[in-house]
């Protein structure tokens, strides 16, 4: 039952995210393809693919054929998170700036950011290493009940709290004043995407209590928050397609 | 704010109208489902009301009078001031006979004011009119309105019949204008005479005339200026973030 929930939410995220992301690379505004990732708005399009393949990569079977390649028993899943990671960072530094917060900028962008994801990946690999996984198992769900692998996941979780945190207040202070509905209503999802994210880091320890059967329902908390970030985002993507702020503040006298 | 749906139906049964939901439906051209719906929910709108009493032929004044929110709406002269009157002109009718004022061969004046009420901004400038200090946060105070949430109504032009009829409440003015302001009855029904915009208007003296101007350029130009400041944000945001 819980392996059903899990692929079936997987497999939703994977169309979910593979579809929004392929339409942005191309998309006749990005016609360059792959090279729209090394523009600023391409960022979004580098956080789609880095947490598509992450998803990708915890599929059973792409891990199994990943696992026969990989040098250590369960890199795979160092990779996919190595790769969610990523997407995090991706997206904290795309709205630190596009919110113009200072505090998420000092914290997520810059020296003081890339530490921290240098230190969570360091983290992850070495409760990885200290791990006893012999044989191989997509989010380490066999070997739950192991210290180490509590922790690599702990890391992975508290890692991404520590990149939504500081957004938390300009994505709330932007849900109430922007004066766009349809903006609001993007950074409304935007802000409960962090809330769910920043809340499964807080309650792991409940998470642990709970034992390994709870795990597939925490990680469905996970991927609402997921998809909410990901709707909202699409959101704005289509505000500004539309031009709908310039159709809804239309500076023109006439009242025709 | 509406009024209950019981005291709509004690209404109903008082006055010998119907209260089948499709029946009135067909009176006030609703679909029978709203109007069941606005009776179940106990929250049925003026509008409702006044739907109803225009279907039986009844004065819509009259019939508002008889809910107890409505009680004294017809306890004062029902004719508007000039200054509520001119409020429902539009800047644009008022440049018109500004122009007319310069060079009457020019600049023939309209036989008629030719902007309708209510335009942009008429909801509040008729607030402006009946001013007499604090109407605002009368009105907020006694219809338990956010102050805030006013100001966007005023800005939005959605002042509600029982906000208009407080303000004009509270001001002392007449409380069916109010009701012709936000356009729940005509200005047949208010008693208001058609060409009263025209003539008021005509009459008015020309400092008076220019003062209004001024005053409804200052507003346009804030209001532009707000708009402009929320379309360079939400662009901004949505350029950035998209």
């Amino acid at each position: 039952m819980n392996d059903s929930i899990y692929v079936i939410s997987v497999s939703f995220m994977l169309i979910f995210l593979g579809g929004l992301t392929f339409h942005r690379l191309t998309s006749r505004t990005t016609p360059e393809g792959a090279r729209a990732l090394l523009r600023p708005s391409g960022r979004l399009a580098l956080m789609g693919v880095l947490l598509t393949a992450a998803y990708v990569f915890s599929l059973p079977g792409v891990y199994q054929v990943l696992e026969s390649i990989v040098p250590i028993s369960n890199g795979t899943d160092f990779i996919a998170k190595c790769c969610a990671m990523g997407a995090v960072a991706v997206l904290g530094v795309h709205l630190a700036v596009a919110y113009g917060s200072d505090t998420a900028i000092n914290w997520i962008v810059g020296k003081r950011g890339a530490l921290a994801v240098v230190i969570a990946a360091l983290g992850v690999f070495f409760t990885l290493l200290a791990a006893e996984t012999p044989t191989p198992s997509p989010r380490l769900v066999d070997y739950a009940d192991q210290a180490a692998v509590e922790w690599n996941e702990w890391i992975v979780l508290a890692y991404t709290a520590y990149v939504l945190g500081p957004l938390l207040l300009p994505v709330f202070r932007d849900s109430r004043k922007n004066p766009l509905q349809f903006g609001r209503l993007a950074s409304r999802l935007i802000f409960v995407g962090f809330v769910l994210s920043i809340a499964r880091a807080i309650a792991y320890p409940l998470e642990l209590q709970a034992g390994g059967e709870a795990f597939y329902i925490f990680e469905l908390v996970t991927h609402v928050s997921t998809a909410c970030v990901v709707l909202g985002l699409w959101a704005f993507a289509f505000a500004k397609s539309r031009q709908l702020a310039r159709k809804t503040f239309d500076t023109g006298l006439s009242i025709k | 704010m509406a009024v209950s749906g019981s005291d709509f139906k004690q209404w109903l049964e008082a006055r010998g109208i119907t209260t089948s939901a499709s029946e009135l439906g067909r009176l006030t051209g609703l679909h029978r489902v709203t109007v069941g719906n606005q009776i179940r929910r106990g929250n049925v709108p003026e509008s409702t009301v006044v739907g109803v009493a225009r279907g039986v032929g009844m004065d819509p004044i009259a019939a508002l009078a008889d809910f107890k929110e409505y009680k004294d709406l017809d306890s004062r002269p029902r004719s508007p001031t000039a200054a509520e009157v001119l409020s429902q002109v539009h800047h644009a009718d008022l440049m018109v006979e500004l122009q007319h004022r310069f060079h009457e061969d020019l600049f023939p004046r309209n036989d008629k004011v030719r902007i309708d009420f209510p335009h942009d901004g008429s909801h509040r400038a008729w607030i402006d009119a009946i001013d007499t200090g604090d109407v605002r946060h009368d009105v907020a105070e006694k219809t338990g309105t956010a102050i805030t949430y006013l100001f966007n109504q005023l800005s939005d032009n959605k002042l509600t019949p029982i906000q208009a009829v407080t303000a004009a409440r509270v001001s002392g003015t007449s409380m069916v204008a109010g009701l012709v302001v936000v356009g729940l009855i005509t200005m047949e029904e208010g008693d208001w005479p058609e060409d009263i915009r025209e003539t008021a208007l005509m009459v008015m003296k020309n400092e008076d005339l220019v003062e209004l101007i001024q005053q409804r350029l200052n507003l346009l130009q804030r209001r532009l200026r707000q708009r402009k400041e929320a379309l360079e944000y939400a662009e901004k945001l949505t350029d950035l973030i998209g």
